[in-house]
């Protein structure tokens, strides 16, 4: 027996190998997928959690909403006038309380239903329904009855349509609809062109429903089943790899469509997305460049900064003492080398702010900077808070808590270290597993937390508003009544000066009392290849898709990003066969 | 037989659910729920959300809801009719809270297909190269080529697979454009993952095999097939490696179940839609159905391939299995 | 429980030539056997082993490395190189400049994180020693400016640490619990590999939170002690399960039959004959273990459950290099040199495991080293 296994196990480790790997050239044969390049492909950051658009809530979500839903109205390519869309015209009354809007006779569903009146009132409805779940819900309180009619019980059947019945948002005609608001607000048909108030087909929802009573939630989703009225329809999607959107043919203006197919993949590592781009496997990417590579980039052409509605800001949690006092906690802010910040670490042009609104949006004057002064002003304040001087109390080491990610890393640190070498104040990074750090800053277990805003409306009062008493994105602990009382004075002020000068002091309010340490207005950092046109360049990066197209009509052929450097010979393949 | 298979069996069904029960405690302990954003959600709207996904209900409740097979209904117990049935046992693994258009089944179904293929290929390289590289090390022990071997396995083992990734594109994508940087559409795009993936496996089994060789050829059966006049490669080969295998089938049984489930960090420099990256994710998501399901094929899988690895080994060794019968 | 003991209601038979029966033993090589058995259980055999290795030049080298690595890591505050957490946003990415060159400069700035007492005492007598002088960029700087040679001594701290960590618990833990499981088999292993089974499938990210997040570790020193045990938890498992079945193997083997010829019980025979005898397998293993662990902790850093920054080790360092390259820009140096340090004392490691494999391996006693 000893001596025959030996043997035999000779002449089998052959034979097993051997079917190893034929099993594994089975497996490879089997299902191998494969797509024609798209016309368009670009990196659009994490999958999408869902491509309903009322639950598209980041900006990969939005971008796909944007591309296969039509809103009533449209923000024009600056970003800041409203143009019509779905809706073809639109008419306020006088007290700028009733919005009627007038459908496109030739606007059809990509099932070649028309668009009606009717589609966006069930759409509302559905948005406002607590079933649905939707996130956004709370956006249209304005309108009159949408509050009672989302917070009340789901209701089914007759119930319902009593409920809904109170909701002044009508099918006044078959293309013509109407909504009225319990108060005038500026910015409502911005509001109503942002993406999650795209409408979806209720009609082809419900009839899955009825057939698929467990799966509709998964199928509605999928290309066969996915009913838009927007410029592109759903070819098919691939999770965690793809999205594949051609041109509909049912869209009413699907000549002017720049683009027959576009990919938008599913990708959020950078790496990866520019070794993608460099060898012309991907045409757009966007978002966070390693602040490392930023001085490589700024000598390309085909890399693209403007100023972004966002703002990078540190929490301070104004619950614990001493940082309940406002002088340290000013103290805290004009101690920041924001310059340097800017300057040496993130490269990109980013902007030193001192307040929440950035980039100036209220046109405030530019704030005179010498951080020098600063220190000595910091000094000032902790004196008379007295932690500074004769006697002086000593500050508590502070921790600082960020998510995991080396760009926040460095910025804490560099925070730190100005800290440090200002106040002789200790500082504790805490890194933070994401979600982690998202918990903790909502139970308001930290000293300072990094956080950043980004806005969805181009306007001041999206960031204001967050640090309102009991808004959900406040997570502060910081609280008063005047700001409360300017904020809401300023959502309901139709005077656009007046409205300025509102938040303007609002403003003045949040800086004097820096429940937040803001340090700088983001950008948008684009590689994009420079035969695109109909790219947006508006301050909230509202991309339309339906706007893109190439320059010469078709996409250049063998483009390659290393084109221009002197390695580009080497890296040229030819480009792979449609 | 049929016993001993019935026996393993129930081992892996009480295995199972040991895994899913306290999976299901450590997640649901662990701070931040899966619609935590930076953009906060309206305290209606998330109550709203926790209520569709039962996650109101305490969490011996959803852990039953979970394993089913009957649903539970909001106020205590069955549902009724066509949503009679639910959960682990109904094989229904529940629906994704990230991936809110996807069950749990669909994303196994998508992603793991693309795993094993590159798994099955990266295994099919490196186990065979490494035990070759191993046995050749043991036999020219002591010489440059040992040594060169130690050098190139401690490299393989020292760089992390990112970095041997990130090397290999460079080189075989862009400065030696062999292959395609990233995606998954041919058996081109395969070749640098399943490298990558492979390599550590590689340099895993060489070193296990050489320090295995080693030692046998110090034992008696070895020494007895020598002095009956074998060639030294006979003798290595035939008689030595043998049982020098037994523990790389035993590093091989979890190993390959990692490997073949996937890594984050491969798929994500070459851009591949597999089920490594929800092994990561579904946690950090907090992506609770995810997890568990992710989590369940992993403990089948690992508990297969062990049984595997236990198989081989009597099979290598018939001393091992031995015991069980005194 | 062996074969020799069932063998002996017979009455005539011993163990010792129930063994040399069953294995066809000759005489002289029973008697070879015996004594190497005996030199195993001789007086102080462990003087030997240390001649022995100090014979091994590969061996003895790697140990003597592996020291002074450790040491130069211990006391890394002492020696005069630029602070790793300094940053210096004016000079990143400076590529390494030699020692001739520019060998030092008179800019110390004393900046670190909260260090412990003894690190404190260090630091002073640094100052004392050394001034303000500082070393220069030899190995270049990050993308923050900060000194790489600083950031790999100090980084070398957390590594070792895990490493020691790691090995600590696949030691204990790992190498008892596969000998137990290998040895009894049956059900006692069936069981006991269950329960492996089970903790290998526990999703690790979850157990890291957990442990990391509920243990309540508010301290960045409580939370980097928690995060040695987390993994040293995670990782005596693999050590188990390799243990376990090489002596699955080994059960019967003839040495072990010669222990009984010398009449040692059960227990004995498994403490002082099967573990030296599996010693050989966890050292190659622990060299196997150690990097995996230095990995999975510069992994579970980036995802920010492990050390917190400033502070580094080597497998971040490595990891952020690898991530700082691409087509258009190659700090080679970022990766290259902690790559290298890791390296080299994981190659160390390795032949100073190859070494003492040999000199522990009681079969090699009998004959020369190679």
């Amino acid at each position: 027996m000893a001596a025959s296994i030996p043997a035999r196990f000779g002449r089998r480790l052959a034979p097993s190998v051997a079917l190893l790997g034929v099993a594994t050239v089975g497996l490879l044969v089997v299902n191998l997928p494969r797509l024609e390049r798209a016309d368009f492909v670009f990196v659009n950051g994490a999958e999408v959690t869902s491509l309903d658009p009322q639950a598209a809530l980041g900006v990969p979500e939005q971008r796909i909403a944007r591309a296969l839903f039509e809103c009533l109205v449209e923000r024009a390519p600056d970003g800041l006038e409203i143009l019509p869309a779905a809706a073809q015209s639109h008419t306020q009354s006088a007290d700028k309380l009733e919005y009627r809007f007038q459908l496109r006779e030739q606007a059809r569903w990509s099932n070649g239903e028309p668009v009606l009146a009717s589609d966006f009132e069930a759409s509302f409805r559905r948005m406002l329904d607590p079933a649905t779940q939707s996130p956004f819900a709370a956006q249209l309180d304005v309108v009159v009855g949408a509050k009672a009619y989302r917070t009340g019980p789901a209701l089914a059947g007759e119930a319902a349509d009593q409920a809904w019945s109170k909701v002044e948002i009508r099918a006044s005609g078959p293309l013509e609809l109407t909504m009225r608001l319990e108060y005038p607000r500026v910015d409502f048909l911005h509001l109503l062109a942002c993406p999650q108030m795209a409408p979806v087909h209720v009609a082809s929802l419900k009839r899955l429903q009825q057939d698929e009573p467990s799966k509709w939630r998964r199928l509605w989703n999928r290309p066969e089943h996915l009913v838009t009225n927007g410029a592109f329809v759903l070819v098919e999607r691939r999770l965690n790899e793809r999205l594949r959107l051609a041109r509909s043919s049912t869209y009413w203006d699907s000549a002017n469509v720049g683009m027959a197919s576009i990919d938008a993949l599913s990708l959020d590592s950078f790496g990866t997305a520019l070794n993608l781009y460099l060898t012309g496997e991907a045409d757009w990417l966007d978002g966070n460049v390693p602040p490392l590579l930023v001085p490589t980039l700024l000598e390309r052409k085909d890399y693209q900064r403007r100023p972004y509605l966002g703002t990078y800001f540190l929490r301070v949690n104004t619950t614990r003492p001493p940082w309940n006092d406002a002088r340290l906690r000013k103290a805290l802010s004009l101690t920041i080398d924001r310059r340097s910040i800017c300057n040496n670490l993130l490269r990109a042009g980013q902007r030193p702010t001192w307040s929440l609104v950035p980039w100036n949006m209220l046109g405030e004057p530019m704030r005179e900077t010498d951080y020098g002064k600063d220190v000595v002003e910091a000094f000032g304040l902790l004196r008379e808070a007295g932690y500074r001087g004769e006697g002086a109390k000593r500050l508590p080491a502070l921790e600082i808590h960020f998510n995991s990610s080396e760009v926040h890393r460095d910025i804490a640190e560099a925070v730190a270290a100005d800290w440090k070498k200002t106040m002789q104040l200790d500082c504790v990074l805490v890194n933070q597993e994401w979600k982690v750090y998202l918990d903790s800053q909502k139970r308001l277990d930290y000293d300072i937390s990094r956080s950043s805003w980004i806005a969805d409306m181009p306007d001041a009062l999206n960031f204001l508003e967050i640090m309102v008493t009991g808004s959900e994105n406040n997570r502060t602990g910081w609280s008063d009544p005047e700001y409360d009382a300017k904020i809401e004075a300023a959502r309901r002020e139709l005077d656009l000066q007046a409205r300025k000068r509102l938040l303007t002091e609002a403003l003045d309010i949040l800086n004097a009392q820096t429940p937040v340490l803001p340090v700088y207005a983001y950008v948008t950092q684009d590689l994009m290849r420079p035969e695109l046109q109909g790219f947006s360049t508006n301050l909230i990066n509202d991309q339309n898709p339906k706007h893109w197209r190439w320059k010469s009509g078709a996409r250049p052929k063998g483009q390659r990003g290393l084109v221009g450097s002197s390695t580009a010979e080497k890296a040229t393949r030819p480009p792979k066969a449609p | 037989m049929i016993r001993a298979a019935l026996r393993h069996l129930a081992g892996l069904v009480i295995s199972v659910v040991i895994v899913l029960a306290v999976s299901f405690a450590l997640m649901h302990a662990v701070p931040g729920g899966p619609f935590d954003a930076e953009r906060g959600l309206h305290p209606e709207i998330e109550a709203n959300l926790a209520r569709a996904y039962h996650l109101d209900w305490p969490v011996w409740k959803q852990f039953l809801q979970y394993i089913g097979p009957f649903n539970l209904g909001p106020d205590g117990w069955l549902g009724t009719g066509a949503d009679r049935f639910g959960g682990v046992l109904a094989l229904d693994f529940g629906p994704s809270l990230r991936h809110r258009d996807y069950d749990v089944a669909d994303i196994l179904a998508a992603s793991l297909p693309v795993s094993f293929q590159l798994g099955a290929l990266a295994l099919a390289w490196s186990v065979p190269l490494g035990i070759l590289l191993g046995t050749l090390a043991a036999a020219r022990a002591g010489t440059w080529l040992d040594a060169l071997l130690r050098v190139l396995t401690t490299t393989g083992i020292v760089l992390p697979g990112f970095v041997i990734a990130s090397l290999s594109l460079l080189v075989f994508a862009f400065a030696w454009p062999l292959f395609p940087v990233a995606g998954w559409s041919s058996l081109r795009h395969m070749v640098l993952p399943a490298f990558a993936l492979g390599a550590p496996c590689a340099t895993y089994v060489a070193r296990l095999t050489r320090s295995g060789v080693l030692e046998n050829l110090q034992l008696d059966f070895v020494r007895t097939a020598k002095g009956k006049g074998l060639g030294r490669g006979a003798v290595i080969w035939r008689h030595a490696l043998r049982s020098a295998l037994l523990p790389v089938v035993a590093y091989l049984g979890p190993a390959s179940a990692a490997i073949l489930t996937g890594s984050l960090v491969v798929e994500k420099i070459f851009f591949l839609p597999g089920a490594g990256t929800h092994f990561v994710n579904s946690a950090l998501n907090r992506d609770y159905t995810l997890a568990l399901g992710v989590t369940l094929v992993y403990t089948v899988l690992v508990f297969c391939l062990n049984a595997l690895a236990d198989l081989l080994a009597s099979f290598l060794d018939p001393r091992v299995g031995g015991r069980q019968e005194s | 429980m062996t074969g020799s003991a069932l063998d002996l209601p017979g009455g005539r038979r011993t163990p010792a030539t129930a063994a040399r029966s069953r294995w066809k033993l000759t005489e002289r090589e029973f008697e070879l056997r015996q004594s190497a058995a005996a030199t195993v259980s001789g007086e102080n055999p462990w003087r030997a082993r240390l001649v022995q290795l100090r014979r091994r030049r590969t061996a003895w080298w790697s140990l003597w490395l592996l020291g002074l690595s450790s040491l130069v890591c211990l006391f890394a505050p002492l020696l005069p190189l630029p602070s790793p957490a300094l940053i210096e946003l004016r000079a990143p990415l400076l590529a390494p400049i030699a020692p001739w060159r520019v060998f030092g400069t008179f800019d110390f700035q004393p900046e670190y994180w909260p260090l412990g007492w003894l690190d404190r005492q260090l630091l002073e007598l640094r100052q004392f020693l050394f001034g303000t002088w500082q070393s220069g960029p030899w190995l270049g700087t990050d993308s923050k400016g900060r000194d790489l040679l600083a950031r790999i001594v100090f980084g070398g701290r957390t590594s070792l640490a895990v490493a020691l960590a790691g090995a600590a618990t696949s030691l204990v833990i790992g190498v008892s619990y596969g000998v137990i499981a290998g040895w009894f088999g049956g059900r006692i292993d069936r069981w006991m590999m269950r329960a492996v089974d089970v903790l290998q499938s526990l999703p690790f990210v979850f157990l890291v939170i957990f442990l990391l997040t509920v243990l309540g570790a508010r301290s960045s020193s409580a939370r980097e002690s928690i995060f040695f045990v987390v993994i040293g938890a995670v990782w005596w498992l693999s050590m188990a399960r390799v243990v376990r079945g090489t002596v699955r193997g080994m059960r019967s083997a003839a040495f072990l039959e010669c222990a009984q010829v010398l009449g040692a019980s059960q227990a004995s025979s498994l403490v002082r004959h099967l573990v030296p005898n599996v010693l050989p397998i966890v050292i190659v293993y622990l060299t196997l273990t150690i990097p995996s662990v230095m990995l999975f902790e510069s992994f579970l850093s980036f995802l920010g459950l492990g050390v917190s920054p400033p502070r580094v080790s080597w497998g971040l360092l490595a990891l952020e290099g690898a991530q700082a390259i691409n087509p258009l820009a190659i700090p080679w140096w970022l990766v290259l040199f902690p790559a290298l340090v890791m390296g080299l004392t994981l190659l160390a490691l390795t032949m100073l495991g190859d070494g003492l494999r040999d000199v522990l391996d009681p079969r090699s006693q009998a004959r020369p080293a190679p």
